[in-house]
């Protein structure tokens, strides 16, 4: 039990070394790390290691410059299947690619289906499904790959979606002698169009555009086309996804076939790894072993072979084993695991809606190991589901937009104002450990501790969560309130700057003052005094709204004496009722909602009280 | 046609109506203009720092310090970027807002002063004393003795601590032919080696008497018949910032119509206080999250409108304790104490009120239950 529990620890913190600046060297008795000294720097073992195994990386490894001789040659590429046994991928949705492509070059087949997308992970062999069918059937790839293509011949910037357009163009009827790569292919050879890549689309025009030709294209093409999508978020298709690429009418058309490719299953993983390990002469480690390499990198195939290799391949004595097969599947956790990566919002979502563990899958956690016993008894409730920092580590989201975005969202999630309360000054506390002074820093500690209080605050506080329900996730009014703020600052020193020069003379304090003294101090006035000089401004700045909303609601009032001793009188009210009266919330229904009502009132008394009410032109436009 | 507030500044060190202590102080200084040290004025807003800064200027150099114009220099700064720095200058004196600069200020600050002091003042006006009508051997003594030009810098306090840092040497290297008069709200926010080379002059915010009077002598200027009830409420309001009375006082005018001004017709608030106080009614009505989330919008309607987080809060809180008991005032103030320093600590201003409001909505409400459970 106790080495399991460091082995955890250690692969937390293998997984996000930067971020934690904890230190390492307690732990470094672990075996892997002194193994880790012990290896002897392969040629080509170098980039591919932390890399997530993009396209174009695995492309550029392909190049045969690289490859120095053939043992260093990439396992990858050693490999790499060569028929369709060798595919990791599920036998029934191989025959359905399969028979998709031979039926569309036999002049009876009805099946309408022109293009069809395969769907999955990275590293699962998407791609290599289709290179080994073409070659199995005979059939010529005509391919498209943004990183393949350059600037145009002419000198002039083309845009990649022009290219790719052209290219759609030119590969549309199969048998024309089109030419790609080489112009002296036999016309006659059937072939098929693979989209591996796609261009980038940055703008909404440029969307708008790539679909329509993208629309076109399907519907003339006599070639069969095989787009390959992998930019699944989080390993899971969704649809919108595919939409921002294609019109909803053609993709969900009998003329696209969506194919989800599932990523390789334990048992496919073990095989093809046995299967290398045999080739390389390698002892064969033990089934725990498969099991971690399978959890660790996903069903991503790619990765799991490339890691093999970092960790077995670059020995010169076949025979040498990084491990005891005794203690097997240890020590690869602190070897780099595929990252995990959270969407956005799915991080959010974890930290802000807090689940715990149940209650029951507690106890038996707690028996095995008793180290959780003691924050069970202090707080009364099952462990959180997760594990705060590393959510937050595995988001994309950095520190402070985190932090925004939860402070922003949790008040939803709470019922009592107590542990609001509670939550908010923790959020404040992280706020300030952000801001202080980088030369009060002097080390990483803030962020790290700030990252803590954001992730674990809303579990931590929210001891009555309110009643789970469906919950939007916008982007925080944070940063819309400091944009806007800045504009109006720039709006206000303009008015400040042009009230100094006024007629031809300085005036206004002959200062060149603070504008935020200036928006508090002297405009609200000065809006009164000279309404034409500030005309510009008033209407966009000063939201004459709720201003208006603020009194239209005291319009029993004269002034603001009589609005404190209605909200003395109110607050006697309240306490009387014990915080529930009808009659107050319908009055703050008003004022927030229900605009018009009060416009209507206003414009009654209007005459009553000109001091505050004599601009009813402005509401109405509200 | 000008401001009250503009029209009727004191031009002259005589005309000012209290502190006279300083008064007084600031006129021998002026009568030896050779011992003038580095001055620090420092007082809440509106409490006329300016106004006997402009004065003492005036009475230093004569009447050519009242010439003024707006000049807008940009520094190249040495990592090539241009900053543009708004200045009001006279042929004595400059002035600027290093601030304005942002985290270029301690270039902008230096070249400045590096600038002034190249040059010798041109000691065309001399200076006349502005009490006396002056005669001419007096001009011609003061001609020979005022030798520097003055640089005036507002709000020092909002400075980087570098710019702070590099004004100290550049005040020393340079006080042969450049004076320094520094103006800041707070004082503690300026270093102690800046503090210690300067003479500070604490410009206290005015009485409620001295803004009454003030507020005499503009209406009887004015011609404007300004009843005491009034003029009390309007001192009571504007929270001893005179520059605020004077705008409420020329907005009480525009409101009322005529030179008659009425006992009954009431101040006119600031909108934002209007907001605030409303806001104050909200969370003291019902405490719930989701009270706190309409509360929220109101700050945030708040800040889009430029008004200073501090303001905000403390103008909250001065609402807020009004109908509150004794202890609960005390808890209150403290929380308010604590949030607000967070808010001149750090740049979440957001994050800061709206943990205070909920620590308020979590007060107050406890105190209810406790009162009536």
């Amino acid at each position: 039990m106790e080495t399991s529990k460091l082995k955890r620890i250690v692969k937390r913190r293998r997984a996000q070394p930067s971020a934690l600046a904890w230190p390492v060297g307690g732990i470094g008795n672990v075996n892997s790390n002194n193994k880790l000294t012990s290896v002897k720097p392969s040629p080509i073992t170098n980039s591919s290691i932390n890399s997530t195994a993009s396209h174009s990386k695995v492309r550029r490894h392909r190049n045969p410059s690289i490859r120095q001789n053939k043992s260093s040659q990439q396992w990858i590429d050693k490999y790499q299947p060569r028929s369709i046994k060798e595919l990791c991928i599920a036998p029934a949705k191989i025959s359905l690619v399969q028979n998709w492509l031979e039926s569309k070059y036999d002049k009876e087949c009805i099946d309408p289906t022109k293009f069809i997308i395969l769907a999955g992970a990275t590293g699962i062999g998407k791609s290599t499904l289709i290179r080994v069918l073409a070659k199995e059937l005979g059939y010529r790839i005509l391919e498209w790959n943004e990183s393949f293509m350059e600037y145009s011949r002419q000198g002039g910037y083309q845009s990649s979606i022009q290219q790719f357009q052209e290219f759609l163009d030119s590969v549309s009827f199969p048998y024309e002698a089109v030419s790609i790569s080489d112009g002296a292919s036999a016309p006659a050879k059937k072939s098929l169009v693979l989209i591996d890549d796609l261009p980038h689309l940055h703008t909404q025009e440029q969307k708008v555009q790539f679909q329509h030709c993208f629309n076109a294209y399907i519907q003339k093409t006599q070639t069969p086309t095989v787009m390959i999508y992998s930019n699944g978020s989080e390993g899971k298709l969704k649809p919108d996804d595919l939409e921002e690429y294609l019109d909803p009418q053609i993709l969900y058309s009998p003329l696209v076939n969506i194919i989800q490719i599932n990523p390789v299953t334990k048992a496919k993983m073990k095989t093809c790894l046995m299967k290398i390990f045999q080739k390389e002469g390698i002892r064969i480690p033990s089934p725990d072993f498969f099991e971690e390499m399978h959890l660790k990198h996903a069903g991503d195939m790619r990765h799991a072979i490339m890691n093999l290799q970092f960790q077995y391949g670059s020995f010169e004595g076949k025979g040498f084993i990084g491990r005891n097969s005794t203690n097997s599947g240890v020590s690869t956790t602190s070897m780099d695991s595929r990252d995990k990566k959270l969407s956005t919002f799915h991080a959010l979502g974890k930290i802000l809606y807090a689940k715990r563990v149940d209650q029951v899958s507690q106890r038996s956690l707690n028996q095995e190991e008793d180290y959780h016993d003691y924050s069970w008894n202090l707080d009364k409730r099952p462990q959180l589901q997760f594990d705060a920092e590393t959510v937050l580590e595995e988001s994309d989201i950095g520190i402070h937009g985190a932090l925004n975005f939860v402070q922003f969202h949790s008040p939803d999630f709470f019922s009592e104002i107590s542990e609001i309360n509670q939550a908010f000054s923790n959020f404040s506390d992280a706020a300030y450990l952000l801001d202080s002074p980088y030369e009060l820093r002097g080390s990483l500690f803030p962020e790290a501790y700030a990252t803590s209080i954001c992730g674990r605050t809303v579990g931590d506080t929210n001891k009555h969560p309110a009643p789970s329900k469906f919950r939007q996730l916008t982007a925080p009014k944070t940063y819309e309130v400091k944009r806007k703020q800045n504009e109006n600052m720039i709006k206000i020193e303009n008015i400040c700057r042009r009230l100094t020069y006024r007629e031809h003379h300085l005036a206004l304090d002959v200062n060149v003052r603070s504008s935020h003294d200036f928006a508090s101090d002297a405009l609200p006035f000065i809006k009164r005094i000279i309404p034409e000089e500030v005309a510009t401004l008033s209407s966009d700045i000063f939201s004459q709204r709720n201003i208006n909303i603020a009194n239209a609601n005291n319009v029993d009032n004269d002034s603001i004496n009589d609005v404190k001793i209605q909200v003395s009188q109110q607050t006697e009210v309240l306490t009387r009722d014990d915080i529930v009266d009808s009659s107050d919330d319908e009055d703050i229904c008003n004022g927030n909602v229900n605009a018009s009502t009060c416009m209507n009132d206003s414009n009654k008394n209007g005459a009553k009280f000109d001091h505050t009410e004599n601009e009813p032109d402005i509401i109405v436009i509200e | 046609m000008p401001l009250w507030v503009d029209k009727h500044r004191p031009k002259d060190l005589s005309q000012l109506t209290y502190h006279d202590d300083t008064t007084s102080r600031l006129k021998s200084l002026a009568e030896d203009p050779h011992s003038l040290p580095h001055l620090l004025f420092y007082g809440p807003s509106g409490a006329g720092k300016k106004t006997r800064i402009s004065c003492l200027l005036k009475a230093i150099y004569g009447n050519g310090a009242e010439r003024l114009r707006l000049d807008k220099r940009t520094f190249k700064t040495p990592t090539n970027r241009s900053v543009d720095v708004n200045m009001i200058c006279s042929n004595y004196h400059i002035e600027l807002n290093p601030g304005d600069a942002g985290i270029y200020d301690r270039f902008v600050v230096q070249e400045v002063i590096k600038e002034m002091a190249a040059n010798k003042s041109l000691n065309a006006g001399g200076g006349i004393m502005g009490i006396s009508a002056s005669t001419e051997e007096d001009d011609s003594k003061k001609k020979k003795a005022v030798e520097y030009k003055i640089v005036v810098l507002m709000e020092v306090d909002k400075l980087t601590k570098q710019a702070q840092a590099a004004l100290r040497r550049t005040m020393e290297k340079y006080s042969s032919t450049c004076r320094l008069i520094l103006c800041c709200n707070n004082q503690s926010k300026v270093i102690d080696p800046l503090r210690s080379r300067c003479l500070g002059m604490r410009i206290a915010a005015p009485s409620h008497d001295d803004v009454c009077v003030a507020l005499k002598n503009v209406a009887a200027k004015e011609k404007i018949t300004l009843p005491d009830k009034l003029t009390i409420g309007i001192a009571e309001e504007c929270s001893r910032n005179l520059r605020r009375a004077m705008l409420m006082l020329e907005t009480s005018r525009v409101n009322a119509g005529s030179t008659v001004l009425r006992d009954n017709q009431g101040i006119h608030k600031t909108d934002w206080e209007m907001f605030i106080l409303q806001l104050a009614r909200d969370i003291t009505m019902e405490q719930s999250p989701q009270k706190l989330i309409a509360a929220r919008e109101k700050l945030y309607e708040l800040l889009i409108n430029c008004i200073p987080a501090t303001l905000i809060l403390k103008t909250l809180t001065m609402e807020l304790i009004q109908n509150l008991d004794d202890e609960l005032k005390y808890e209150v103030i403290e929380a308010a104490a604590f949030y607000e320093h967070r808010i001149a600590m750090g740049s979440k201003d957001i994050f800061h009120l709206e943990a205070f409001v909920a620590k308020f909505m979590t007060i107050y409400k406890k105190y209810l239950n406790d009162m009536f459970a």
